[in-house]
């Protein structure tokens, strides 16, 4: 364990986006602190999700950091010869309605004019492409160069590459207090010491307001468990990503399928509980898109917490009324893809430079400053039966 | 087909009386007493491997015969998974070993929380 | 994938957690979980927990005792599929896993 010392950035949060955001500052020659509460890095949403790293179905204003993405999530496994079994073999969102096929099309459309590579498929294409899908699948929008990789090893490795760059990890250190003067941070206060430092980043997801209280602030995100479920091992039967009918499955290395699926009105909190009713619907609806899931048995299943902004967007900004902050939350389920380009924008607001990778539509102003998200999320959401 | 079978135990006294039932195992037929486990039934017929296992296809069977370690997982009329040592035999019952992962699996990582 | 298997249900070995714990800098039992995957199998560790522990306990100079278990969740044994959603069933029923065939035998013959 590190005793503290002062840093010239602190990245607070060690998920997908603070490990990133450190490797990407200490690219640059800079004296970074990544600090994380829990006893290792990727402990929460970015080391329990499914592991998408997908550009099919964005919206406009986060598909150029999605691709952006896909890129730098190449560029740890192929240069840096990363060992997290990242996959390209495709996305396919699905429709099971004449409706939904209409609203593919179009999708396919859109997708495509902002360059990305994506098919809309039906019929005996679409049997080539993915043979196991049911008859109640009718097109599909496919995107090649999606994938899934595997977020325990990829937060791991990334963490193990930031290290190698001179990023002190100082785990199983909780941020208490943010020192100010004069609307700049001064140092950071542990529950291990204090941190004198010149720039923060909060990247601490769902927990993003207990360190905007400590400057004053408040984002407009609210804190929602998602539950996943995975089957015993069976032969293989599934090669992509598939999404569709409220669920979305997908294979591994080991043989197994991971099914997962959120509901908007799910109720907000911290609570890491699974529930008969959402296993059920993971089975019943997995199985309805996907019938080789009546060939095995859900052996586990667990669950995460995510940020939900209020228009299911990223919110990347500096910090209001804070000169040396930066910050990014609010990614609402889509955050693990999206780490490395989200690192590596808060890494080049911190050196002060405009942003690669467009986030116009990320910022926090598009927000009004008055808006209660949580009051409104309250009133929307359901309890499960 | 008694092969194996106690058929005067000490204790527990001579071997009941119980109707014989046919059902199939892997496709072939195979000769049970009602009502014991399917992983009796394979045991006393000298079928011993269940199922082979991931890449290097290792030869599976009865392991705790508790319904603790589900090696003798079988697929009974498409219910997959199952425990032999815990679900019992009836007449017709089609039995399959597994499912197992295929051979392409290398025992790589998923991830569960 | 050379040494003894440890875990049956996941074909993992002494080898497999010692490279491992190598490789990834792990210290947890829930760790060697996540990386190594002994214990997500069909048992759930219910076999293998003690004799990784006692692995993990040897190569990292600690006392078994201090090695937490890892954490367990739902279900507590594997349910097939099929079973979710059977006609007559409703979400939050509870779905035994002490017979499962019993009961789909004699939902058959009503």
């Amino acid at each position: 364990m590190n005793s503290l010392r002062n840093h010239e950035v602190v990245v607070i949060g060690g998920g997908v986006m603070g490990c990133t955001a450190a490797y990407f500052l200490a690219c640059e020659g800079r004296d970074v602190a990544l600090v994380e509460r829990a006893a290792q890095v990727g402990t929460e949403a970015s080391g329990r999700n499914a592991g998408g790293i997908r550009q099919n179905k964005r919206h406009p204003a986060e598909l150029p950091m999605a691709m952006a993405s896909v890129k730098l999530w190449q560029f740890f496994r192929d240069e840096l010869r990363g060992p997290f079994e990242y996959e390209q073999n495709g996305n396919i969102a699905l429709a099971t309605s004449e409706e939904e096929v209409r609203a593919l099309e179009a999708e396919a459309v859109r997708l495509q004019g902002q360059g990305l590579d994506v098919r809309h498929v039906r019929g005996a294409d679409l049997k080539e492409l993915c043979p196991n899908l049911s008859d109640t699948v009718l097109a599909a929008n496919y995107c090649p160069t999606d994938g899934f990789a595997n977020p325990i090893l990829a937060i791991r490795f990334i963490a193990q590459c930031a290290r190698e760059r001179g990023v002190t990890i100082y785990l199983e250190t909780q941020v208490t207090g943010l020192a100010m003067r004069g609307g700049r941070i001064t140092a950071v206060q542990t529950n291990q010491g204090e941190v004198a430092t010149e720039a923060v980043v909060n990247t601490t997801g769902p927990w993003a307001n207990e360190i905007a209280a400590m400057v004053g602030g408040r984002l407009p995100f609210v804190p929602r468990p998602t539950q996943l479920a995975v089957t015993l091992p069976m032969p293989p039967v599934l090669r992509q990503w598939i999404s569709g009918d409220m669920v979305y499955v997908r294979p591994t290395q080991a043989g197994n399928l991971l099914v997962g699926g959120g509901g908007p009105r799910d109720p907000m909190g911290f609570a890491r509980e699974n529930t008969h009713s959402r296993i059920h619907r993971f089975a019943v609806n997995g199985a309805r898109i996907f019938p080789p899931l009546k060939r095995t048995s859900m052996v586990r299943a667990w669950a995460g917490i995510l940020a939900i902004s209020p228009d299911g967007l990223a919110i990347i900004d500096r910090m209001p009324g804070v000169e040396n902050m930066v910050f990014a939350t609010g990614c609402s389920g889509t955050g693990f893809c999206t780490g490395p380009g989200t690192g590596k924008t808060l890494a080049e607001m911190i050196q002060g430079r405009v942003p690669t990778i467009p986030i116009d539509g990320l910022r926090l102003s598009r927000f009004p400053a008055d808006l209660d998200f949580e009051a409104a999320y309250q009133r929307q959401s359901q309890p499960e039966p | 087909m008694h092969a194996g079978r106690v058929q005067q135990h000490p204790i527990l006294g001579p071997l009941p009386d119980v109707p014989l039932v046919t059902f199939t195992f892997n496709g072939q037929p195979v000769q049970g007493r009602d009502g014991e486990s399917i992983a009796a039934a394979l045991w006393a017929a000298g079928i011993r491997v269940i199922r082979y296992a991931g890449r290097r296809r290792e030869p599976r069977g009865l392991y705790c015969g508790i319904g603790h370690c589900y090696e003798c997982r079988v697929t009974v009329n498409g219910i997959p998974n199952l425990r032999a040592c815990m679900e019992t035999v009836r007449a017709n019952l089609a039995v399959e070993g597994g499912p197992d992962r295929g051979v392409e699996a290398d025992g790589g990582t998923t991830h569960e929380g | 994938m050379g040494g003894v298997t440890l875990c049956r249900c996941e074909l993992v070995t002494d080898e497999d957690i010692k490279a491992a714990i190598d490789r990834w800098n792990v210290h947890s039992m829930n760790e060697v979980k996540l990386i190594t995957r002994a214990g997500k199998g069909a048992c759930q560790g219910r076999c293998c927990f003690s004799l990784v522990r006692a692995l993990v306990a040897y190569v990292l100079g600690v006392d078994p005792g201090t090695l937490l278990p890892p954490r367990v969740r739902l279900p507590v044994r594997p349910v097939p599929v099929v079973l979710f959603g059977r006609p007559g069933t409703t979400t939050g029923d509870t779905i035994s896993m002490i017979a499962p065939l019993q009961d789909s035998s004699r939902e058959r013959r009503t």
